[in-house]
């Protein structure tokens, strides 16, 4: 749990208990040994003259299936008694309940998370969050989110913005151009295999209609949990020259790339994270010709050394129905796999 | 060839110990097979000159009332059976070569699994995902 003091305009309060009061747990002995979810909910905060800052971080928070976070509360745009006569911009995160800040503040945030499920590269959040400002009778009014769960599913290091708002009108300039409200993921590791690495072998299969067959290899290499990237040559197909106007021959490259991320479970296998990226363009000689992409991902679970095959659509995915019937012809009798197989490392 | 390779083979061909591995290493070089032919000729070529020389037997078997055709096909079968031995011997070595020999990475392995990306489920358009 952090806060900031910026650009000495911006003042903030940490009024948060300990963190471990912070959890709440449905059955504190229920998730041993279960995989965790790591959460942060933080206020961003942009400021008049420079950049997007972290102005106030909640967590992180290691949070297994069922667990949920108590519900925090970040108040913007204020002016405190004591900093009034020096025109300071006050925010505030604490886990009050929204009412006991609002009058003191022109916006207010109350933010709850859980997780209902956790897996490499596949967190599952429910989250509720408002946006409360004063209203004419000095009450307090919703402008955004409300009571209702949103189920988000995110993979490791997303970072999604649960709300964004300008700074109130008529409000100082000086305070923030506007804000948002951050929630990231990621995944707790496991102490005893966290140094742990994972070594990755993949291939790229092409085989063409008449049989040939060409594969291309990448060797790779990450750290327990961690993402790594491949990229394999493009592979070029013979196309129809209509497909590019005035072109007197065209092929259709075909690229595949992607990422892998891994992590070796207790009992020794290990879970797989694949996601796989195919772009395809016409190449002429005057290299005009559009792209087009798509893409997905697989988990898995394998044991060490165990080989898997994941074979990409035939037809790209286009919706365009002259698009679409352009590629599929030319992609006709073609078949292209990914074919992974990944090991613990000594 | 390297002199190196040549002497592996030729330890091997004259029944000495080689280490497996170099063994298979060799045998991967792209003339290994015709120079591993070569020297199980040429030795069985010396070998053969440990034989005395036909005029030589049959003087030899004038005097002593020698052995007579019965013999002399027995003594073809067994030079038979043992060029089939030595044929046999160079077809396992060469197999244990591709046995030893390195994966080589650009052949992607048997995989134990297949599955496949189905659009609308978990395959779609890049902008989409």
């Amino acid at each position: 749990m952090t806060t900031r003091r910026t650009r000495g305009r911006t003042f903030c309060w940490l009024l948060l208990p300990l963190a471990g009061a912070a959890l709440a747990q449905d059955d504190a002995g229920a998730h041993a040994g279960q995989e965790k979810a790591r959460v942060t909910v933080s206020m961003l905060v942009t400021s008049p003259k420079g950049a997007t800052r972290r102005e106030m971080q909640y967590g992180p928070f290691d949070l297994a299936a069922g667990e949920s976070l108590h519900s925090v509360t970040f108040a913007v745009e204020g002016r405190s008694a004591v900093e009034e006569a020096s025109e300071q911009c006050v925010n505030q995160m604490s886990m009050s309940a929204p009412q006991t800040v609002l009058p003191d503040h022109a916006f207010v945030w109350r933010v709850s998370v859980g997780v209902l499920a956790a897996s490499t590269d596949q967190i599952v959040l429910g989250t509720t969050w408002e946006r409360l400002t004063r209203g004419d009778d000095g009450q307090p009014r919703t402008l955004a989110g409300g009571a209702e769960e949103e189920r988000l599913t995110l993979k490791e290091g997303d970072r999604l913005l649960l709300d964004y708002a300008d700074r109130a009108p008529g409000g100082d300039l000086r305070c923030a151009r506007n804000y948002a409200v951050e929630l990231t993921a990621g995944m707790a590791e496991d102490t005893a295999l966290a140094r742990r690495q994972i070594g990755y072998e993949l291939w790229l299969v092409h085989e063409e209609p008449g049989g040939n067959r060409t594969s291309h290899y990448a060797k790779l290499t990450a750290a327990q949990g961690g993402e790594t990237a491949f990229q394999f040559p493009h592979e070029s197909i013979p196309a129809d020259p209509a497909a590019v106007p005035g072109a007197s021959s065209a092929e259709l490259e075909v690229d595949v790339s992607g990422t892998v991320r891994g992590r070796i479970r207790p009992d020794g296998t290990l879970d797989l994270s694949l996601g796989t990226h195919r772009q395809l363009w016409y190449e002429a000689a005057d290299g005009s010709g559009g792209v087009t992409g798509d893409g997905g991902d697989k988990f898995l679970n394998l044991e060490p050394d165990e080989t898997f095959r994941v074979d990409l659509p035939a037809a790209p995915s286009i919706e365009d129905p002259e698009r679409y019937a352009r590629y599929a012809r030319d992609l006709e009798g073609h078949s292209f796999a990914v074919i992974l197989r990944a090991k613990p490392l000594p | 060839m390297q002199t190196d390779v040549k002497e592996i083979l030729t330890a091997f061909v004259d029944g000495e110990a080689v280490e497996p591995t170099e063994l298979a290493e060799v045998l991967t070089e792209p003339s290994a097979r015709e120079a591993l032919l070569d020297f199980m000729l040429l030795r069985a070529v010396l070998v053969d000159e440990t034989v005395p020389s036909s005029g030589f037997v049959e003087r030899m078997r004038a005097r002593l009332g020698g052995p007579g055709p019965a013999t002399r096909a027995r003594r073809s079968l067994r030079v038979a059976a043992a060029a089939a031995v030595l044929a046999l011997a160079a077809l396992g070595v060469l197999d244990l070569g591709r046995m030893l020999r390195p994966e080589q990475p650009d052949q992607p392995p048997e995989p134990t699994r297949v599955i496949r990306f189905e659009p609308g489920v978990d395959w779609g358009p890049a902008n989409g995902r």
